[in-house]
C-alpha cells in the first residue's frame, strides 16, 4: 500500500486544495444566487434602484466565480479518479446516476446564470419575467447541492448497512440509502444556508472595502445600505447555524463516533500547526454572532434601513446565551467560557467599530466577511480531515492500492507482464486469521453475525468488488469457514 | 435612508472611472413593446426548457425512493 505520489505532494493535500478552493467559490456561488435574487426583488418591490443595481453587479460576479468554481470541480475529478481510482471507482458504483444529474444541473444553471445576466437590461419591460428567471437558480442550486451533500454525507456516514441495498441487487449506479445516508440531511441543512450566510457577509465585505476606497457621497450611500441589505440576508442564516450545527453534531456521534470524536478532541488531522481548526472555527462563529449582535444594537435607536428593534437583538443575544450554557452542559464549560468571552469581546468592537467611523459599518464588514471566510474554510477542513483514515475503507480515500510487485516499478517503462510475481508467503494464515485481518479493516467483526449461513458464497463476492483484495483460494477458505459457523 | 440619499449619483471629475448609473431615483421601467422580441422569446423558451428539466429532476428522484 503506497500512496501515488504527485510531484512529491502528499495526494491528500492535493484534495485538500482542490476541495478548500472548490469550497470558498461554489459555496459563495449558491450564496450569491439567493442573495441576487432577494435584492432584484426588493428593489422591485420598494422601487428602488440601488437594490437592482446591486443585485445586477453582484450577478455579475456571480457569473465569474460561477466559471472559476466549474473548472475547479472538474480538477477536483480530476485529481481524486487518478490519485485515488478505487475510491472514485467506488463512488460512481453507488453514485453515478447522481452525477448524471450533477452534470445536467450545471449546463441548466450556467445557462440560465448567463441569461439572468445577460438580458438584464433587455427586459426592462417584462421584469417579472426577469426576475422569475432568477428564482430559477434557487431550485437548481438547491438539487445541485442536494446531491453533493449527499456524496458528502456518505463519505462520513456510509449509511445503513452499507451499501445494503447494493448487496441486494448488485451495483446499479444509484443506491436510495447510500444518498439518503444518516448525517445527509443535517449536512444539506447546515450548508444550505452556511452558504447563504457566508454569500451575504462576503458582499458586505467587499462594500465595506469599497467603501474605504470611495470618497464620493452617492457611492458611499449606495455601498452602506447595499452592504446593511446583503448583511442582513446573511445575518438571519448565520442564526440558524449553531442550531442545526448541534443536531448534525449528534447525528454524527451516533453514526461516526470515530470522526465525532476525531473533531471533538482535536486528533489527527483536525489539529493543524498546533492549533485545534474546530475550536477555532466555533470561537470565529461566536464572534460572528457578537459582533453583528453590537452592529445592530448600535443601530437598534436609529431609523436607518436594515436596522433591528433593540428588544430583538436583546432577545436574540438572550437566546444564544442560554443556548451556549446548553452547549456548555453537553459538552465542556471551557467550551461555554470561550465562546462568551470571544462573543462578547467581538460585540464591544464591533459597536466600538461602528461608533469610530461616524455610523458607516465598513470596518465590521470586512471584519465579519473576513471571519465568515475563515469559518467556512475552517468547517470544509476539519469535516474532511475528522474522517477516520483507514487504510481500505471504501469511502475514505488517504491512500490509493498499488500491488506491492509493483511498487517499484511505477513509473518506469515496465509493462505489468514483465514485473516479476512475488514468492508466496511461507506460512498460509488460517481462515479465522484472514477473516480477521480483511473483514475488520471495514467493518467490526459483529457485523458477520448479521448476514445469513448459506449467503456467505455472494457476500464475499460483493465484498471482494468492493475492494476487499483476496485471492481465489482465500475466498474459498473464508466462504466455506463461515458458511460452516465456526468460530472466528 | 432618506430619498435624498437615493438619488443624483453624479460622477464628478475627482472620480474618473464611473461606475454608477447618473440616475438612481427612477426605477427604470418601461412598456412591453419596447424589449426586443428576440430577447423575451429567447427567455420564455429557456424558462419552459428549464422548468421542464426541473419537473423531469424532481421525478428521477421521486422514482428513486420507490425502485431503488
Amino acid at each position: 500500500m503506497t500512496p501515488m505520489p504527485f510531484m512529491g505532494i502528499p495526494p491528500k493535500w492535493i484534495i485538500a486544495f482542490f476541495g478548500l478552493f472548490h469550497t470558498s467559490v461554489g459555496s459563495l456561488a449558491i450564496g450569491i444566487g439567493f442573495i441576487v435574487v432577494v435584492a432584484q426583488i426588493i428593489g422591485y418591490r420598494k422601487r428602488v434602484f440601488r437594490y437592482d443595481l446591486f443585485a445586477k453587479r453582484t450577478q455579475l460576479f456571480h457569473v465569474c466565480i460561477y466559471n472559476i468554481g466549474t473548472i475547479n470541480a472538474i480538477g477536483l475529478v480530476f485529481a481524486l479518479s487518478g490519485l485515488f481510482p478505487q475510491f472514485w471507482v467506488h463512488i460512481m458504483n453507488q453514485f453515478f446516476w447522481p452525477f448524471v444529474i450533477e452534470e445536467v444541473l450545471f449546463f441548466l444553471l450556467a445557462t440560465t446564470l448567463t441569461f439572468h445576466y445577460f438580458f438584464w437590461d433587455k427586459l426592462w419591460g417584462h421584469k417579472r419575467l426577469h426576475i422569475a428567471l432568477g428564482i430559477l437558480l434557487i431550485p437548481f442550486f438547491f438539487l445541485q447541492i442536494y446531491i453533493i451533500n449527499a456524496i458528502g454525507g456518505f463519505m462520513l456516514t456510509p449509511g445503513y448497512q452499507e451499501a445494503e441495498a447494493t448487496l441486494r441487487s448488485g451495483i446499479i449506479g444509484y443506491d436510495f440509502r447510500a444518498l439518503y445516508n444518516p448525517s445527509f440531511l443535517m449536512l444539506h441543512l447546515h450548508r444550505s444556508f452556511a452558504n447563504v450566510s457566508y454569500a451575504g457577509f462576503f458582499m458586505a465585505g467587499w462594500c465595506g472595502i469599497r467603501l474605504y476606497l470611495t470618497k464620493i457621497k452617492e457611492k458611499k450611500d449606495y455601498y452602506e445600505d447595499c452592504g446593511r441589505l446583503s448583511f442582513n440576508i446573511a445575518f438571519a442564516a448565520l442564526l440558524s447555524l449553531p442550531i442545526i450545527g448541534y443536531f448534525y453534531s449528534h447525528v454524527l456521534k451516533i453514526d461516526a463516533p470515530d470522526a465525532f470524536w476525531n473533531i471533538m478532541l482535536g486528533r489527527g488531522d483536525v489539529h493543524l500547526g498546533g492549533i485545534d481548526t474546530w475550536w477555532l472555527k466555533h470561537l470565529m462563529v461566536a464572534a460572528m454572532l457578537g459582533a453583528a449582535l453590537g452592529f445592530y444594537s448600535r443601530l437598534s435607536r436609529s431609523k436607518e434601513s436594515f436596522s433591528l428593534p433593540g428588544f430583538l437583538v436583546y432577545g436574540i443575544a438572550a437566546f444564544y446565551f442560554i443556548f451556549y450554557v446548553a452547549m456548555g452542559m453537553v459538552m465542556t464549560w471551557a467550551f461555554f467560557f470561550w465562546t462568551v468571552v470571544f462573543a462578547a469581546g467581538s460585540l464591544l468592537l464591533g459597536r466600538h467599530l461602528v461608533s469610530f467611523h461616524q455610523g458607516s459599518a465598513r470596518a465590521l464588514f470586512l471584519y465579519i466577511g473576513i471571519l465568515s471566510f475563515c469559518t467556512v474554510m475552517l468547517g470544509g477542513y476539519v469535516r474532511e480531515a475528522g474522517r477516520p483514515r483507514f487504510v481500505d475503507r471504501i469511502a475514505h480515500y488517504d491512500d490509493v492500492y498499488v500491488p506491492e510487485e509493483r511498487q517499484q516499478y511505477l513509473y518506469l517503462p515496465v509493462k505489468p507482464q514483465d514485473i516479476p510475481r512475488l514468492p508466496a508467503e511461507e506460512k498460509e494464515e488460517d481462515a479465522a486469521q484472514l477473516i480477521q485481518r480483511h473483514c475488520s479493516r471495514c467493518h467490526g467483526l459483529d457485523r458477520l453475525r448479521t448476514y445469513a449461513r448459506d449467503d456467505w458464497d455472494r457476500i464475499v463476492r460483493v465484498m471482494r468488488i468492493y475492494g476487499t483484495r483476496l485471492s481465489d483460494r482465500e475466498a474459498e477458505r473464508i466462504t466455506a469457514h463461515l458458511t460452516a459457523g465456526l468460530e472466528y | 435612508m432618506d430619498k435624498k440619499n437615493r438619488s443624483g449619483l453624479n460622477e464628478t471629475a475627482s472620480d474618473p472611472n464611473p461606475s454608477l448609473p447618473e440616475n438612481q431615483e427612477v426605477y427604470p421601467l418601461r412598456s412591453p413593446e419596447e424589449d426586443p422580441r428576440w430577447a423575451v422569446r429567447t427567455v420564455k423558451i429557456w424558462f419552459g426548457v428549464a422548468l421542464a428539466f426541473l419537473a423531469f429532476i424532481l421525478t428521477l428522484m421521486l422514482l428513486g425512493v420507490f425502485y431503488d
